[in-house]
């Protein structure tokens, strides 16, 4: 089946009611976000800290303050990546004086420790802390990320001296926002309902799939729902959002990457099951399917152990994200194959994984200091993670849609086929008639024929005297006259010869004067603009149909007029027979209604309609359309139905 | 009466029949059977071969139809009399017969009488029917209209259609010769028969065959 835009244009309406508050609630947040960010005072001051790197522990607050450091401190130019792993960074700024500001925040991602000393013009100092390794409900501003309260000073300028800690290899960049008290409000807020909007869609995307899961039994829903739920919990995590409601007062470590590793299983098993790859590649599956597992198996010690085994020092978190990188790659690779081979409900799966690894590649990107700190860095993983969970699911739709266009498809081709076969059917009888009436005319018609002339000749010898024998020879021969009158009625009515000969018009002319020539009906036809050849399948089926209608009037109608109208319009025949007998409700006996309907289905096989009409006492007008071509609505059976 | 040798050929696919048939011609000394077909394809190759003055046709014959063969028979040099020796009593058939240039259309119930006797017609320059086929004969008021007032209810046009058909001549052979196309020949034809109330081919055919002189003179 091709990919069409109809039916991408379908299947995204037939989610719709559940993408629709999604996408819409993404959208607006993402083109709201930095406009509030923007227009408020918030200032950017990353640019005026400087920073040092020191081993853990080596050198402390108030000596750094007092400018008893061995190394120089260095400018920062962001974007800048501070992080070095085993070693603590120092920065440091004095704050501009020339707007009242209330918070201090370093966005973008959570530290595993983060220590802020301000020093106010008359000396005091001042500490606060966040990140993620200390206890949420210690933070001086209960907030997602790390955010601290600026001292109120109005003597001068405030010194700020900044320790960030990590203890993995992760690369952080660093970044620092001022905010006045009422920005910072509208700032949280904002940032609230974007992410209630967020883990709203995920929770309607996981419900809905839920239902679907056991609406349809299949277990590729399961896999959707467990990934997606896995998926938000991760974005939970980096975002800090954990901290603030689930671990206030700490918790382990290495939970984002036991969740990441099994939403890569879950994922993999998602594409494995959505596209049958156990049964046409087990090797692949098994592979996959392996590498998947052992994601989660390391997650899982890494949360206990905080250390793979085997693994030299800070290298653990590297291995595991190599294994759920190596599960992303391998999803966007056997969708990518499958849609090219040709299976199209791969379409939105290599497109939902690249939307999500995009969105990764950029946070990553940011991280490793090569973009600066915005609010759609901030946010580029929810909306990856949202674009992601939407698009999986119009998979699944996808699939549906699919699927039902096949079974559709597969069902008009057997309700075509069922056609074919009883047109051909028709036509067979049709044809064994012909050669029975053929033969019947033929040999026995002939042979009585010529038996009757011989008859003849015999008494004919001597006409002047005729003896008892050649009366008796002459009554033979008119028995053989009505013999051969029978055969010729029963040869005409199995097969009407004139069709072929003569064509349409002159066969129903001739009917219509047998039928009614010598019974006193009076009759009219009326043949309009009929094409010289018509297909012998429709020549033979208006015959029929006509003929059958005359058996029915000569034999209950009572009528003394019959009038038939034949005529071709916008390439159909209508035909139109009326008798004004004592009608149908009157005279219908379970023989016509049978022969009725049997001309009905005819008539409907080869794509035409027919109707009558009839009350008692008011006569009968039988109606009936085919088309000039059947062939159009003829849907030959496909090869080797037989074989 | 002195005659020509009429050579004959006869088409029919039962033998027996055609046996009949040969049968009922042997004391005639005038009529020679040259030849038998029992197909239409065989019924031409044996028309083009011995170049019979006559051919008595079925029209139920295997392969090509006798109506197909006697289409046929229009393109040959010379063209030979057709009589339609046939079982079928249908005036369609008659009247498709005399449209496609037929001289005779005998029933083959009746053909151990009517045959001779329609052969004797034919070869005078006549066209005969079956008696048995009903009353054929065109009942006209101004049938016997010496003074020729049917005359004036045709066209010049029309007066020339109903000459060639007296010529028996097939529609498409009048349209040749009179430069219009075969349809436009039908019409005038089905004109011609409804101012004369004349039905079918044969009887246009019969009326235009003995009124003939009647024609020229006008």
């Amino acid at each position: 089946m091709q990919l069409t835009w109809p039916d991408l244009f379908y299947t995204i309406w037939r989610q719709a009611r559940t993408c629709l508050f999604a996408i819409l609630s993404s959208l607006l947040l993402v083109l709201s976000c930095p406009e509030k960010a923007d227009a408020t005072g918030s200032l950017d001051i990353t640019t005026s800290f400087e920073f040092i790197h020191t081993p853990w522990g080596s050198v402390t607050a108030d000596e750094l303050f007092a400018g008893n450091q061995t190394e120089k401190f260095q400018s920062l130019v962001p974007p800048t990546n501070i992080s070095q792993f085993g070693k603590e960074t120092w920065l440091r700024a004095t704050l501009p004086a020339t707007a009242p500001m209330a918070v201090l925040e370093i966005p973008g991602q959570i530290f595993n420790f983060v220590d802020v000393w301000f020093r106010l013009p008359d000396g005091d100092i001042e500490h606060y802390y966040a990140g993620d390794k200390y206890p949420y409900v210690d933070r001086a501003i209960p907030h997602a990320s790390s955010a601290f309260p600026i001292p109120s000073s109005t003597l001068g300028p405030i010194d700020v001296l900044i320790r960030a800690r990590n203890e993995t290899t992760h690369r952080m960049n660093f970044a620092a926002w001022i905010w006045p008290e009422a920005d910072w409000q509208s700032y949280l807020l904002n940032q609230r309902a974007w992410y209630g909007a967020f883990l709203g869609a995920m929770t309607v995307l996981c419900i809905y799939n839920l239902f679907l899961a056991v609406t349809l039994r299949d277990s590729s829903y399961l896999f959707y729902v467990g990934y997606i739920l896995c998926l938000s919990v991760c974005i939970v995590l980096l975002n800090g959002l954990a901290e603030e409601y689930i671990w206030p007062q700490g918790k382990p470590a290495h939970f984002v990457l036991f969740f990441s590793g099994l939403g890569a299983f879950l994922a993999v098993g998602f594409v494995n099951q959505f596209l049958r790859i156990r049964a046409s590649n087990p090797g692949v599956y098994w592979c996959s399917t392996l590498i998947a597992a052992l994601a989660v198996l390391c997650g899982c010690i890494l949360i206990f152990t905080n250390q793979l085994p085997f693994v030299p020092g800070p290298h653990s978190v590297t291995v595991v994200h190599v294994l759920i990188l190596a599960a992303g790659v391998y999803f966007i690779c056997v969708s990518l194959v499958s849609y090219l081979a040709g299976i199209t409900q791969a379409r939105f799966l290599a497109l939902s994984m690249l939307a999500l690894l995009s969105s990764a590649i950029i946070y990553f990107t940011y991280t490793y200091g090569f973009l600066r700190y915005n609010v759609y860095i901030g946010h580029a993983l929810e909306v990856g993670g949202l674009a992601e969970g939407v698009l999986l699911s119009l998979a699944l739709a996808d699939r549906i849609t699919i699927l039902t266009r096949q079974k559709q498809a597969a069902e008009r081709a057997a309700v075509e086929y069922q056609i074919s076969f009883s047109r051909q059917l028709i036509s067979a009888q049709e044809k064994e008639r012909q050669a029975i009436s053929e033969s019947l005319h033929d040999s026995i018609g002939h042979a009585v024929l010529v038996l009757r002339n011989n008859l003849l000749r015999s008494a004919a010898s001597n006409p002047d005297q005729e003896s008892q024998q050649d009366i008796l020879l002459r009554e033979q021969a008119d028995r053989c006259s009505e013999i051969m009158n029978d055969v010729r009625r029963l040869s005409h009515d199995l097969h009407p010869h004139m069709l072929e000969r003569l064509g349409l018009a002159e066969a129903l002319n001739s009917t219509m004067e047998r039928a009614f020539g010598s019974t006193g009906i009076n009759y009219t036809i009326t043949i309009d603009k009929l094409p010289d050849k018509l297909l012998p399948e429709l020549e033979i089926t208006v015959y029929r149909v006509i003929q059958e209608c005359l058996n029915n009037i000569l034999k209950h109608a009572e009528a003394t007029a019959v009038s038939l109208d034949i005529a071709a319009q916008e390439g159909e025949v209508h035909c139109t027979l009326f008798d004004n007998g004592v009608g149908f409700s009157a005279a219908a006996t379970g023989d016509t209604t049978l022969g009725l309907r049997e001309m009905a289905g005819r008539v409907e096989l080869l794509g035409g309609r027919f109707r009558t009409q009839s009350s008692a006492g008011k006569g009968t007008t039988i109606e009936f359309v085919l088309p000039i071509d059947p062939r159009e609505s003829l849907v030959q059976p496909t090869g080797g139905v037989f074989t | 009466m002195k005659r020509d040798v009429q050579k004959l050929l006869i088409v029919d696919d039962h033998p027996i029949f055609r046996a009949g048939l040969k049968q009922t011609l042997e004391g005639i000394p005038w009529i020679e059977v040259v030849a038998e077909a029992a197909t239409g394809d065989e019924a031409i190759s044996q028309i083009r071969r011995f170049a019979p003055d006559m051919v008595t046709l079925d029209i139920a014959i295997p392969g090509m139809d006798g109506l197909k063969v006697l289409e046929l028979t229009r393109e040959e040099t010379p063209i030979p009399s057709v009589i339609i020796v046939t079982s079928y009593d249908d005036r369609a058939y008659l009247s498709r017969a005399f449209e496609l240039g037929a001289r005779g259309y005998v029933i083959k119930d009746c053909a151990v009488t009517d045959l001779i006797t329609s052969i004797e017609e034919v070869a005078k320059g006549g066209i005969f029917i079956s008696p048995s086929l009903g009353n054929n004969k065109p009942i006209l008021p101004n049938i016997n209209d010496p003074d020729g007032h049917w005359l004036d209810l045709l066209t010049a046009t029309e007066k020339k259609v109903l000459l060639h058909v007296a010529a028996f001549q097939t529609s498409k052979e009048i349209a040749r010769a009179l430069g219009m196309s075969p349809r436009t020949v039908q019409n005038h034809r089905a004109h011609i028969c409804t101012k004369l109330e004349l039905r079918g081919a044969h009887q246009l055919m019969e009326f235009a065959v003995e009124h003939c002189q009647q024609l020229q003179d006008s």
